[in-house]
């Protein structure tokens, strides 16, 4: 397998998105993947009752998972230890690559079998994997997709959303030996995969995983997916490896179900998904499989400074997607757009927060504000909140004032001063009506060409506001 | 590593305000645990026969489910319902199931890795949970990738195993002593969506799910 796309995307939001918007392949998968979660969701909040109940219950563990999160943490390593399992801390995203590959290097291990992991994407595993020269071999079927296509996900639950029946289709064509065998249907593909993959998981030497929640009671590290080849990485290697975040925490096995009553709901319109599995330690004598060696990596990357701050509800994010799934931002411009594993809603507000570049700044500026993100929110995080915090955080960053803030300064300066204020608006009323002659739109305007790009922008006529005002209420009695 | 561990939990300590040494973990946790305790909030869906929404939960979910009498029937549905003739069906099966000296005459048990199509695994589950139509498997119980590496699994359950919420299989779980290594949820065939979010049943587990309800004393 070779490196994901060595060329460095645009650094600019704006750039990014027009390309996305005027690429046909992502608007058609854009097109056909786009309500149905949205519709799927729905139909399975209402064949429940009490969907808002579980929202409360599952944004109220979260809450005190997060109060004592050192508690549950230290409680999670010690039974995991005790359950003959190990667990590594890692700071950042090269502390969590150095441990994975030394873990595989001390099993003198070739290849790894992947589950769906977000942090794993978060850290670039993949390529810190291949350079220290164990394989990784994707084995979740849009990750594979993506492996052979060297791109990254550009969804955190359906990962090659971006991609059409077709493109996959000539992905295998060009990577695999087909000989005589179909591609024509879905389920041509599926099996083909299925075929490739299943020889991999037997000779893997090690498989890694990510998780969806840790518990803290038991040392328990809990799966969810549907396919099931995160448990087949997890179950048949000599050793499993579990990337994931100290934010994953829930303290006990009922708050675990809290959990997952909202996950498969919210994510893919599932009361529960095919596969939920908890992996407690390594196999033990009792145990008819299982991995000898289990290892947990757990990553920070600033999730600890978010604690605490005016940013801490986005770490009680459980990872449906819900967010994306109905931000017309998100739908308009696919994942890719937003340069982050991360996008969407949640990622505009996680990206600025985990690694802070210059450039992810736009991320929280990417949003019509509309509220979708926080109206499906199984945990209720404040999304649009946020971003409005990280905006003024760009602010008060900012090197140099943009244009924009200088010129809402000047408006607030002169919105204090009424008469000043009345006297320029009817002087630029006056120089506009000399320049418009007899025109009744603008087609171009100084400074305003991204609006004046696409529209016209209609003259004013017959005064200021103010004006017309006073005008109008000349001959009526206020009394 | 151990100044990163220091370093992540000193920093999330400044926003808990929690010092904990060795000896205070557990009787820390254990005294928040009870404080909260409190009455779960579960779907409402109108469960009032765990059996009855359990064999509509997971036929939604796209298992099929055969109403038996007993352990001793299980292996005369199988032999119904080996339906392709000139495909040789092999069966593995669970240490429970082996346990039960059922009669297998006419069937081709076999202890090998399942790889080839027309494997079938048989199992039996610890517990049954009616408010998604899943079974619980343990790894102490049941090798954790029979699930997984069979074409169709067909998992056998007492009708006095199937409990109502997910809160009820927790407590037997942990009635039980230590945890196994592996606990599986399974509802219905694997399955994926990452083709044009097309839902195909069939992916890298079993293509298909046969539970089988039995009465046992």
């Amino acid at each position: 397998m070779s490196q994901v796309q060595t060329q460095e995307p645009q650094p600019d939001f704006i750039i990014r998105s027009r390309a996305a918007l005027e690429d046909n392949h992502l608007q058609e998968a854009l097109e056909k993947a786009g309500s149905g979660f949205v519709y799927k969701r729905q139909a399975a909040i209402e064949r429940i009752g009490n969907f808002e109940q579980l929202r409360d219950q599952a944004r109220q563990v979260r809450v005190r998972a997060l109060k004592h999160l050192d508690l549950y943490l230290l409680h999670f390593e010690k039974k995991v230890q005790n359950a003959g399992g190990q667990v590594h801390w890692a700071e950042t995203p090269e502390q969590m690559r150095e441990i994975v590959i030394g873990l595989c290097q001390a099993q003198n291990a070739k290849t790894a079998t992947k589950g769906k992991s977000m942090v794993g994407e978060e850290v670039d595993l993949n390529e810190a994997l291949e350079a220290a020269g164990v394989e990784p071999q994707e084995t979740d079927l849009g990750e594979y997709v993506l492996q052979l296509a060297h791109e990254r996900p550009s969804h955190i639950v359906a990962p090659a959303l971006h991609k059409t029946k077709a493109q996959v289709q000539s992905l295998f064509r060009a990577n695999h030996a087909l000989g005589e065998r179909a591609l024509d249907e879905v389920a041509d593909i599926v099996n083909e995969a299925r075929a490739v993959i299943r020889d991999r998981f037997l000779q893997a030497d090690v498989g890694i995983t990510g998780a969806n929640m840790l518990i803290a009671e038991t040392g328990t590290a809990a799966i969810v997916t549907n396919e099931g080849n995160g448990d087949l990485t997890a179950t048949l290697p000599r050793t499993h490896i579990i990337t994931t975040s100290i934010d994953k925490i829930v303290p006990t096995w009922e708050d675990a179900s809290a959990i997952l009553r909202v996950l498969g709901r919210s994510a893919t319109g599932q009361d529960i998904t095919t596969y939920t599995s908890f992996f407690t330690g390594a196999r033990s004598e009792r145990d008819k499989d299982g991995p000898e060696q289990f290892h947990i990596v757990l990553l920070d990357n600033r999730r600890s400074e978010l604690l605490g701050s005016e940013y801490e509800e986005m770490l009680h994010c459980i990872r449906c997607g819900a967010c994306m799934n109905h931000c017309p931002v998100y739908q308009a411009v696919g994942g890719h757009s937003y340069n982050s594993v991360y996008p969407g809603p949640m990622g505009a507000v996680l990206t600025p927060l985990l690694r802070h570049e210059e450039q992810d700044n736009q991320l929280p500026n990417a949003s019509t504000f509309c509220g979708r993100c926080e109206s499906v929110c199984p945990v209720r995080i404040p999304l649009p909140g946020l971003m409005r915090k990280l905006r003024d955080r760009e602010q008060r960053e900012a090197k140099h004032a943009s244009v924009s803030t200088l010129a809402v300064k000047l408006f607030c300066r002169l919105s204090r001063h009424p008469v000043l204020y009345r006297r320029l608006t009817h002087f630029s009323l006056k120089l506009v009506s000399m320049i418009r002659g007899r025109k009744s739109r603008f087609r171009t305007l100084p400074l305003m060409s991204g609006w004046s790009r696409h529209r016209d922008f209609p003259a004013p006529d017959n005064g200021s506001f103010q004006s017309q005002w006073q005008q109008r209420h000349k001959g009526t009695n206020h009394d | 590593m151990t100044d990163s561990r220091s370093r992540i939990l000193d920093r999330i300590g400044r926003s808990t305000g929690g010092h904990y040494d060795a000896d205070t973990i557990e009787a820390t946790f254990q005294a928040l645990s009870h404080q909260q305790t409190g009455a779960p909030v579960q779907p409402e869906m109108g469960l009032t026969d765990p059996v009855a929404t359990f064999t509509a939960e997971a036929g939604r979910n796209g298992a099929r489910v055969a109403e038996l009498e007993s352990m001793t029937q299980v292996t005369q549905w199988l032999r119904d319902n080996v339906r392709d003739a000139t495909t040789d069906a092999n069966f593995h099966l669970s240490p429970a199931i082996i346990g039960r000296s059922l009669d297998w005459s006419g069937l081709n048990t076999t202890a090998e890795t399942p790889a080839a199509a027309g494997s079938w695994g048989v199992v039996q589950a610890h517990t049954g949970i009616a408010e998604t139509g899943t079974v619980m498997s343990l790894s102490d119980e049941c090798p954790s990738g029979l699930l997984f590496l069979v074409e169709r699994l067909v998992v056998v359950i007492a009708r006095r195993d199937i409990v109502g919420y997910q809160e009820e299989a927790w407590q037997r779980l942990k009635a039980r002593g230590a945890l196994p290594r592996t606990v599986n949820w399974i509802t219905g065939p694997s399955r994926t969506a990452d083709i044009e979010q097309q839902i195909q049943i069939g992916a890298h587990g079993p293509r298909e799910a046969d539970y089988l309800l039995i009465d046992e004393q």
